[in-house]
């Protein structure tokens, strides 16, 4: 039987507690009954000691060490595991319709088609859930997914390509096809959470290198973090509801201290004054709240949202 | 004789987009998508910028072009080489 795995490379156990619950749930039985054989593994990019292995059966759990240091080497690392097919899923993406991404399995059939992409990138194919055929891309030059910086003697204007899409270029010059999922399809079947993870992260990298007074200004100056922030709160709002235990909490304890607490984040938004702006994140606000919203009517919890931002 | 004068950026503080020559110090700044040409980061963090020369000798980059200079230490937390390579976490700028 052929075999499939599905990867992810984690920095934090609660949102990927989150992950395992809709992969074990929706992805799993369904492509194991097309038939596949699936296996599942977490890469801890980070705070390993802090993923309790008992709370994610039927998962095998790889750590950061040589040849595999950090989420980028993961990658392509894992193209080397034993599998015909591989499932990259990010930590903050979820499929919520199993047989919709099983659906698409027969596109293999072709032997041109490489990968599918079920959840592009302004409209192109990306890495955030991106069903691979394994040899395809182990045909490439490694490191075939990692990011890389073309024409850097052009900083800041060189191209600065994101995770697999140098892969995806190189397959589509051998004549290998990736099909790619629109937006729009995309998003009934899927709910995407993106950024939440490295705004986390960034919080823990300027607190360490700058200090908290820097991390503040960084927020209120990028939009993009208010966004994340919100998306944490909602993310936060189903894991509490799912689990009764704080969400990306900070050293003492306090849910969301280590992203930004409801409080502080309804502080932020008063600040921003600019009326288009404020239109943007509501309506950006109010597309992630229906994504939670189906989340949780999967579930079958009904969640409590906080009001953060208003007219 | 005129004594150069020195840039000396302190913690606390952030700068974007901003362009720093040899006599600056960091002694602790966030620097978000700036250009470091010459000058001795001591402290704080590189991110997404372009690091053409001087001394890195402490700190966090993150994701920035180490283009040229010198890393004596530091946490290197990933980023790219002249030719846009990218190291992982824990390597250097300077590894084969």
């Amino acid at each position: 039987m052929q075999r499939l795995l599905i990867a992810s490379p984690h920095r934090y156990p609660d949102l990927a507690r989150l992950w395992h619950r809709f992969v074990t749930r929706e992805l799993v039985p369904a492509f194991a009954r097309l038939p596949l054989e699936v296996d599942v593994n977490i890469f801890c990019d980070a705070n390993a000691d802090r993923f309790h292995r008992n709370l994610f059966p039927g998962v095998r759990f790889s750590c950061s060490g040589p040849g595999m240091r950090d989420f980028m080497e993961f990658y392509d690392a894992t193209l080397n595991a034993q599998c015909d097919f591989l499932l990259f899923l990010d930590a903050d993406t979820f499929l919520l319709d199993g047989n919709w991404a099983c659906s698409y399995f027969e596109a293999f059939d072709n032997p041109n088609v490489a990968a599918v992409s079920f959840v592009p990138r302004r409209e192109a194919p990306a890495i955030f859930a991106l069903l691979c055929r394994a040899e395809s891309f182990r045909a490439l030059p490694a490191p075939a997914l990692a990011c890389r910086y073309e024409f850097p003697e052009n900083s800041p204007h060189g191209v600065n390509l994101q995770p697999g899409e140098f892969a995806t270029r190189e397959l589509i010059k051998r004549g290998k096809t990736i099909v790619n999922i629109a937006g729009e399809e995309s998003s009934r079947h899927a709910a995407n959470f993106r950024g939440t993870t490295g705004f986390r992260s960034s919080r823990e990298h300027t607190m360490q290198a700058a200090g908290e007074r820097v991390f503040w200004q960084s927020v209120v100056e990028y939009p993009a973090y208010l966004i994340a922030a919100y998306d944490n709160v909602l993310l936060g709002c189903l894991y509490q509801s799912l689990y009764h235990e704080p969400f990306a909490p900070d050293q003492g304890g306090t849910p969301l201290g280590g992203s930004l607490t409801v409080a502080d984040l309804k502080q932020v938004l008063k600040g921003v004054r600019d009326t288009k702006q404020r239109a943007l994140l509501r309506e950006r606000f109010k597309r992630s709240q229906q994504n939670i919203l189906r989340m949780a009517a999967q579930e079958g919890v009904e969640l409590s949202i906080p009001f953060v931002l208003s007219d | 004789m005129n004594e150069p004068k020195f840039l000396i950026l302190a913690p606390g503080e952030l700068y974007r987009e901003k362009k720093f020559g040899p006599n600056t110090v960091n002694q602790g700044a966030a620097l978000f998508e700036c250009e470091w040409d010459g000058g001795r980061f001591e402290a704080g963090l590189f991110t997404g910028g372009i690091f053409l020369s001087g001394e890195f000798v402490g700190g966090i980059f993150l994701g920035g072009i180490f283009w040229g200079g010198t890393w004596v230490s530091g946490i290197w937390e990933g980023g790219f080489d002249r030719t846009g390579t990218y190291h992982s976490r824990g390597d250097s700028p300077s590894a084969p």
